[in-house]
């Protein structure tokens, strides 16, 4: 219909004007792209692993591991249940009793201090996390006030970094490794020995907060799970979830802190479109005659106005796809908040993978369709005798 | 193309037309009527206010009469819907305006293209017409040039180019030399005599300049939203009923 | 002032410009002056707090940690110390779990000296302190899930292995609406001792003392601190300001993360409002050489030009600031948990006007030194 060129050319004419409203749309696309980047950087780390055969067996009523507390010997029984994956490695049940504290801690360039995630753990453990490995230093050595974390927390706590002494309880714990798993939610933490970590709090050694372990397959994932909802006398105590369900929760919270973001992303769109509107309102104004004209030939209504939402679409994308590739140096910056479920400081990166680009552009399209819509309505409004008879 | 020469390819039929403004209704075209045939070259003539162009807008299908009928090459405009007409417009209508209406941002070469990107023509079928046309107007070394390149004359020449690219059963120019000077306004004129004479083209042209309506075959008046009689010099004396 | 109806005549000529541009700088300072006042809100318990000499003490390590009973009775020994209580976060779930609300264990005898400025009446108070299975809320909380006095409260027990059975004995009023509950701390011992082999029990969580007066609590502070240092139970203890802004800190980045995109808005409507003010400028070239061949000087066409931009800016800063501040009223009404206080700020809302007016600066600024300083020829040329 109307060629593609006439609005190409009519963009590069007007350039200042182009440049600026690209430029604003650009600036509110990036916003909003970064938001939601942010916020699929914060679900990812709660989906790295979303595993339903790994179990996660909590007290009953408690929400997360930290409120979480299981008596010793059911611990050991829960890891000697039947349907527990063998570690090929070590023969022994990829199971682990482990114990959760919150301690608050300074972090770097501060001097208040916010929650950090200690974790107790055997050497189990490890093999219960996504691609865990140590990327700097060595594993910790059980028995020995020595701790590892995440490269993330090393930077950003104090104390926390490779060699430096940790305080945990009044016992000092050495920072021996760095270790990475997925940029899963391990990564927030410190881990230690448990049996230090009891120690160090002087608590009873006779309870742990939670017990994780791998099921060997579908089926004995089931019939555990089973046997902890029949309310058995030994288990009559716990409750289990799969780590899909555990995090579904933490998820929830997210979800909302999404349409928190998207709320913002229309918010600031809206002014977009504003903006656009005004650019294509006045193009449209001094181009009635051409209008005119080319109704006049024999152009239809219609293909006059999608020709004019069509530049208002161009116009909004050059921005928005300026404004999405300014986003992509930030990709994979990493950064901490509190997680309101766990109370605590959790580190996510910012992501902005393909989804989140689309929906950058997605957006800027959006912003040209409707802010351009009116204007081009406007453009084809007039009867063809009013449109040729304009300055 | 063209219908035998003695069924006229414009019949007007008792024409009214009202223009409202505001509380106001203004008359201004009575109960006009009016025939044109094939390969004439028809000059409209008239005082401003006399409705002239809105004669020539009505003909070519740019604007609804109040009451009457308009038939052009048999077809009844009046029963034709909004996006008919427009298809109408395209394949039986030529324009040539006073102010030129070229498209600022599109070449010659792409004007004059405009209304065959209407049809089925490929793009070779199209640059073929497109570039033949402008042969016609003595602008082909000019393609590429943009409107703000040509002079006045030019400008109106590719206007012209665009008018008969898509072989219209009929040309109209609403003041065509009007706003240029005397020599271009010359080689206008001379253009469109040739394309009435050689070319067998049928052109409805609205002017005030006398010089302009000599070059027609034949010429009406209009005063008062009414046609009046005036001798035609040279060719076929018209009979026009008020 | 003839001046300012000029301005405005010049801001009503192309209306639906200078509306776009208005409703443009509306949408995204409304959302700007809510998400500031958001955060204000954030600080709003810390700067209400300052004026009360309340002090927390917690144990140094965290909230996990242990802050005995033993802590209490010394604690109130100290000269200076007015009254203290166990103030211990229970994080029971209500009903279906969907109504949200903060329940704190505390001690009946003093916890309405710790909290003076919080009314009470004196039977209710007198109820509370004698049943043990009581409990207390502030009346927006009563009137939010509809409770009367009287009427039972059943939370059940996420961190505690035990659930509690309460019973509303009195409604308190504070001065800034609080959404807690008070219950007696002492029937969750003794439930925890029967029932769950005493774990958890005799824990505080933490003390909240009040001062005897303000210059009195840093020496206090150190004082507890040095003396539990090499304890069992080591402390931390601050001021309660201190203490609500530990809770804003772990909020981490998001200050920085909305200053950033305050930035990107700011940027984004002055561009906005100067594309409005350039098309306006390039349709009136003509207009401002005849302003000028009359006899307007270039300094007065230049307040012309601003004074339109920043007219425009300024009513969509207006708008803007007037109802982010209602959206904050309204996400208040409507989720308490989220936004704590009704009251914003003003200086948030100044600044919002503050930005506006600067936009309307900026985005002027350009076209009208171009207009002052149009020769009279050249722009009466255009209009041959």
């Amino acid at each position: 219909m109307v060629p593609v060129r006439y609005n190409l050319r009519n963009l590069r004419v007007r350039w200042v004007t182009t440049l600026m409203t690209s430029l604003f749309t650009g600036l509110l696309v990036c916003a909003s792209v970064l938001v939601f980047g942010l916020v699929d950087g914060l679900m990812r780390t709660f989906t790295v692993s979303a595993d339903e055969q790994k179990l996660i067996f909590l007290r009953k009523g408690s929400d997360n591991e930290t409120s979480s507390d299981i008596m010793r010997e059911t611990a050991d029984k829960l890891t000697n249940l039947d349907g527990i994956a063998i570690d090929p490695a070590t023969g022994r049940p990829m199971a682990s009793a482990e114990t959760v504290t919150i301690q608050t801690k300074p972090r770097r360039g501060d001097t208040l201090s916010v929650n950090l995630i200690i974790r107790g753990l055997s050497e189990s453990g490890r093999s219960l996390r996504p691609a865990f490995r140590i990327v700097q230093g060595r594993e910790l050595r059980s028995g020995t006030n020595e701790a590892i974390t995440s490269p993330s927390i090393a930077a950003r706590f104090q104390n926390c970094g490779l060699g430096e002494t940790l305080d945990i309880n009044g016992t000092p714990f050495q920072i021996v490794g760095l270790f990475e798993a997925s940029g899963s939610t391990a990564e927030s933490e410190v881990w230690v020995d448990s049996n230090q970590l009891a120690l160090a709090r002087r608590s009873r050694a006779e309870s742990c907060s939670v017990v994780i372990a791998q099921a060997a397959n579908r089926a004995a994932r089931d019939a555990i799970v089973e046997r902890i909802k029949s309310d058995d006398d030994e288990f009559k105590d716990l409750e289990v979830k799969d780590e899909k369900q555990y995090f579904e929760s933490q998820i929830a919270v997210i979800a909302t802190i999404r349409k928190i973001g998207y709320g913002l992303a229309v918010f600031l769109s809206i002014g977009a479109m504003f903006g656009a509107a005004n650019t294509m309102y006045s193009a449209v104004a001094s181009r009635s005659r051409e209008i005119g004209t080319m109704r006049a030939l024999g152009f239809s209504r219609r293909s006059i106005l999608a020709s004019f939402l069509f530049e208002s679409v161009v116009l909004c994308l050059i921005g928005g796809v300026l404004g999405c590739m300014a986003t992509l140096p930030l990709n994979g910056l990493s950064s901490g908040t509190q997680n309101p479920m766990m109370f605590s400081e959790v580190t996510f990166a910012f992501h902005f993978g393909p989804r989140v680009l689309l929906q950058g552009v997605m957006l800027a399209t959006i912003m040209g369709l409707v802010g351009g819509l009116a204007p081009a309505v406007r453009a084809v409004r007039l009867t063809i005798i009013q449109a040729l008879r304009e300055r | 193309m063209s219908d035998t020469n003695d069924q006229p390819v414009v019949v007007v039929r008792e024409l009214h037309k009202e223009f409202h403004r505001d509380q106001l209704t203004i008359p201004v075209l009575i109960g006009t009527n009016l025939e044109v045939h094939a390969g004439e070259f028809l000059a409209l003539m008239g005082p401003s206010g006399s409705g002239k162009t809105t004669l020539l807008n009505l003909i070519a299908g740019l604007d609804r009469p109040t009451d009457g009928t308009i038939h052009v090459a048999g077809e009844d405009l009046g029963s034709m819907s909004e996006s008919a007409l427009a298809r109408w417009r395209s394949r039986h209508v030529g324009f040539i305006f006073q102010l030129y209406n070229l498209i600022p941002v599109l070449t010659a070469f792409e004007n004059v293209e405009l209304p065959l990107l209407l049809t089925h023509l490929n793009r070779r079928e199209r640059a073929d017409h497109v570039r033949t046309a402008l042969e016609v107007v003595g602008l082909a070394d000019r393609v590429d040039h943009y409107p703000r390149q040509l002079s006045g004359g030019q400008e109106q020449r590719v206007a012209i180019a665009r008018a008969i690219v898509n072989d219209p059963t009929l040309l109209v120019a609403d003041e065509p030399t009007g706003d240029l000077d005397a020599k271009s306004a010359r080689e206008i004129l001379d253009l469109l005599c040739r394309l009435n004479k050689d070319f067998g083209k049928t052109i409805i042209m609205v002017t005030h300049d006398p010089h302009a309506a000599e070059r027609a075959g034949t010429l009406v008046h209009l005063e008062k939203g009414v046609l009046v009689d005036s001798p035609a010099s040279p060719a076929t004396p018209q009979s026009v009923q008020a | 002032m003839k001046l300012l109806r000029y301005i405005f005549r010049n801001v009503m000529r192309n209306k639906l410009r200078s509306l776009l541009t208005v409703m443009a700088i509306w949408m995204c300072l409304m959302l700007m002056t809510f998400l500031y006042g958001y955060l204000a809100s954030m600080e709003a318990w810390g700067k209400e707090a300052d004026k009360y000499n309340r002090v927390v003490v917690m144990n140094k390590q965290g909230f996990d940690g242990l802050v005995p009973e033993k802590m209490l009775s010394e604690v109130r020994e100290i000269k200076g110390v007015v009254a203290a209580v166990p103030f211990s976060w229970f994080g029971g779930r209500y009903g279906d779990g969907s109504q949200f609300f903060a329940q704190f264990g505390t001690d009946p005898e003093q916890v309405f000296k710790v909290w003076a400025e919080y009314k009470i009446p004196a039977d209710q108070l007198e109820a509370f302190k004698n049943d043990r299975q009581a409990c207390v809320v502030d009346r927006e909380l009563a009137e939010r899930l509809g409770l009367k006095i009287g009427d039972r409260v059943r939370l059940q027990g996420t961190y505690y292995n035990f659930n509690l059975d309460l019973k509303l004995v009195g409604v308190y009023d504070p001065p800034e609406t609080t959404l807690s509950l008070f219950y007696n701390v002492k029937y969750l011992d003794e439930g925890l001792r029967a029932t769950a082999g005493g774990r958890g029990a005799g824990n505080c969580g933490t003390i909240f003392f009040k001062g005897a007066s303000a210059d009195i609590i840093p020496k206090l502070c150190s004082q507890i601190d040095q003396h539990y240092e090499s304890s069992e139970t080591p402390t931390n203890t601050q001021t309660e300001k201190a203490f609500s802004q530990m809770f804003v800190k772990m909020q981490g980045n998001i200050q920085n993360f909305i200053l950033f995109i305050a930035v990107f808005v700011t940027i984004s409507l002055t561009l906005v409002a100067a594309n409005g003010m350039a098309m306006s400028m390039r349709e009136r070239t003509t207009e401002i050489a005849v302003l000028k061949a009359i006899g307007f000087q270039s300094g007065r066409v230049l307040t012309l030009m601003l004074g339109e931009s920043v007219v425009i800016a300024s009513i969509g800063g207006v708008l803007g600031v007037g109802a982010g501040r209602g959206v904050y009223a309204l996400v208040h009404w409507a989720a308490p948990m989220i936004v704590q206080t009704s009251r914003m700020p003003w200086p948030v809302m100044a600044w919002g006007l503050v930005i506006s007016a600067a936009i309307g600066l900026a985005s002027g600024i350009v076209p009208a030194v171009l207009a002052a300083r149009l020769s009279v020829v050249d722009g009466l040329r255009r209009i041959v």
